[in-house]
């Protein structure tokens, strides 16, 4: 059983990285944030480190717009013993750390057996107006590399264990983090509005509705999540549907399948903000299909388009409420 | 002096003969894979390496790796095994010729990618107030990598105790270097406020003294020093390159100027003809002898890898 820390309780998603980043400070000396912007006053882009750079001064490296190169200079520094913490901007800029992460870390992680605590952390996603270059899931590009491990927490439990955690692995990790979530209240009670229960024993949290036995599972992730657990409450009250969701916390590798029983669903439906072809969902759903063969799914996501600016074309290419609502409506039917 | 000389000469014969019989096994088809031989360029290893401290230093080097290596632990069974896909390879047969790692010493295949690796290393030892430098080699073709140029300036930034060896062999892969580079790297480099050292590795102890010299002053200073060292390839860039791009004179000019070479006529001034082929004798021997040990040597199975290196 995961613990839930009670001063967690009435905290924001932002406040609990930050709280556990300056724990993390405090407690080990050889981690080391790395990142552009990162240091005061400005505190980063979306100031998840705003004020710890004066309260541990020297541990919070500000770096030149080098991502590639301070990738490679965090890689070093886990090589050589420390434990750096690396922020990428936006994570639309994390195809400029592709090289340094799958050909480098990843290398020697696995191939060399190097012990290799390096976490990129990163904002993901859109529903803000930021346009095609900062808006973008880019975790997608990294599914599948081996040697990788993509964790992405969502406002359902403390992102802050989920960094702990990530720490922990000594492997290369990359953190998604998503730019809604930042602002939101985390939720980190047993119940939502008293009939649906929250149940994270595992890597994966489960929300289900009380006295409710489902044979829908909708599986989903990182900011998106709160879109699914809206569904999932709208769909109970106004059509009397009972949805199990399942958000998962290990992206890649997924461990999800080994642990999970999925014997009592019938539907199956993935939820994700990147592009659905191709995408985390097709390659899940696909071994869900492998195990459990009475199954119908449904992969849902971002539209094969570039994130426009404007408002209402954001909301038609991204996977918002009213679309993903609709779709999963249909697709019971 | 002479002695110094002997052991530096019999390092450079151990790589040069070591690379040759490499591909002479290539050429009878009786490896797998590719290699990329340093045939030429052994000066500049084994006179930098000459001074580092494995356990405390690091070193990076790149995809030409392998007379880093033997310069660095002379342990040429290891290398042959690796090349050869065997257990008792570097990294159990896993990485072959580019993907080397053993104490302080990581190679990869990727141009250029070591070089901000090898600034992390520095930054991390100025962090932790720990001894020893880093020495990271790259290639002339590394210099046209963008993240070469965001390391450098990373170096001078951060302050880190490192030395880049810029090993300028004059061709990237079968690109002479300079007709596809813009200006000279030595201006790249003191652009970014780094000390820069140009040398021509021809004379052997001359480099050696002069590597000694920025080794000590790293080592105590704490600064990084980029060090451009002019040498060449009498090889092919990989195994199956036939070298039709070479400029007549410039391989003229290093034939006349075979650092190896030149280092052998300085030593028979000093010892006998017979003495030195006798010892000559005894390092290809072993290294023919390290071959053959290494092919009687088994792959890693199946089963051990798969339980030791895939879990998703």
């Amino acid at each position: 059983m995961r613990r839930i820390i009670n001063h967690f309780a009435e905290m924001k998603y932002i406040e609990a990285l930050r709280e556990t980043i300056k724990s993390l400070l405090e407690a080990d000396k050889d981690i080391y944030l790395i990142g552009e912007d990162i240091i005061d006053p400005y505190g980063g882009a979306f100031k998840v480190t705003k004020g710890l750079s004066s309260i541990f001064p020297g541990r919070l490296i500000p770096t030149p717009m080098s991502e590639q190169g301070f990738t490679g200079l965090a890689i070093g520094m886990a090589i050589a013993g420390l434990k750096p913490v690396v922020e990428i901007m936006f994570s639309d800029f994390l195809t400029l750390t592709v090289d340094q992460i799958v050909n480098h870390a990843t290398k020697f992680y696995s191939m060399y057996a190097q012990p290799l605590p390096i976490v990129i952390r990163t904002p993901s996603g859109g529903f803000r107006g930021y346009g095609a270059t900062h808006s973008q899931s880019m975790e997608s590009l990294f599914f599948g590399i081996p040697g990788l491990h993509i964790i992405a927490p969502n406002i359902f439990s403390n992102p802050g264990e989920d960094l702990k955690y990530a720490l922990d692995l000594n492997r290369p990790v990359l953190f998604i983090e998503n730019k809604t979530d930042y602002t939101q209240d985390l939720i980190l009670g047993d119940t939502i509005d008293s009939f649906i229960n929250i149940n994270r024993e595992n890597r994966h949290t489960l929300l289900s509705i009380a006295d409710e036995d489902s044979n829908i599972l909708l599986i989903s992730y990182g900011g998106i999540s709160k879109i699914a657990a809206q569904i999932q409450k709208q769909l109970y009250l106004k059509e009397e549907i009972a949805v199990d969701v399942v958000l998962i916390r290990d992206l890649w590798p997924c461990d999800f399948l080994e642990e999970g029983d999925l014997d009592k669903y019938r539907y199956v439906v993935s939820l994700e903000e990147g592009w659905m072809d191709f995408g985390w969902g097709a390659g899940i759903l696909q071994k869900i299909r492998d195990r459990f063969v009475n199954l119908k799914t449904k992969a849902i996501g971002a539209r094969n388009c570039f994130i426009p600016s404007p408002r209402d074309l954001e909301f038609y290419v991204l996977p918002g409420y009213a679309r993903v609502y609709n779709e999963i409506l249909e697709f019971l039917r | 002096m002479i002695e110094k000389a002997i052991e530096i000469y019999k390092k450079m014969f151990l790589i040069r003969q070591f690379e040759m019989i490499l591909e002479d096994y290539f050429t009878k088809g009786l490896l797998r894979g590719t290699t990329h031989s340093c045939i030429g360029q052994e000066a500049v290893a084994v006179s930098i390496l000459d001074y580092i401290d494995i356990e405390r230093d690091f070193v990076t080097s790149t995809h030409r790796g392998h007379g880093h290596f033997l310069a660095i632990t002379g342990d040429v069974f290891a290398l042959a095994s690796e090349v050869m896909g065997k257990r008792t390879g570097v990294v159990s047969g896993l990485g072959g010729s580019q993907h080397l790692q053993h104490k302080n010493f990581y190679t990869n295949g990727i141009t250029g990618g070591m070089i901000p690796i090898g600034v992390g290393i520095a930054f991390a030892k100025k962090l932790k107030g720990e001894e020893g430098i880093v020495i990271s080699f790259l290639g002339d073709g590394a210099m046209n990598e963008g993240y070469v140029m965001e390391a450098l300036n990373m170096a001078k930034v951060y302050d880190v105790p490192i030395i880049f060896v810029l090993e300028n062999n004059c061709y990237a892969m079968s690109s002479i270097t300079r007709n596809l580079s813009g200006g000279e790297f030595g201006d790249r480099v003191r652009s970014f406020g780094l000390r820069y050292v140009y040398e021509e590795a021809i004379d052997v102890l001359n480099l050696w003294q002069k590597f000694g010299e920025i080794y000590r002053e790293v080592l105590i200073n704490r600064s990084p020093v980029f060090i451009e060292c002019r040498t060449y390839r009498f090889c092919g860039h990989s195994k199956s390159d036939k070298r039709e791009y070479v400029l007549e004179e410039e391989e003229d000019f290093w034939r006349e100027h075979d650092p190896l070479l030149l280092l052998r006529e300085k030593i028979l001034r000093n010892i006998e003809l017979d003495e030195l082929e006798r010892q000559e004798r005894y390092v290809k021997q072993g290294i023919v002898d390290a071959f053959k040990n290494a092919e009687q040597e088994e792959e890693l199975g199946v089963e051990e890898f798969s339980s030791k290196y895939i879990s998703a």
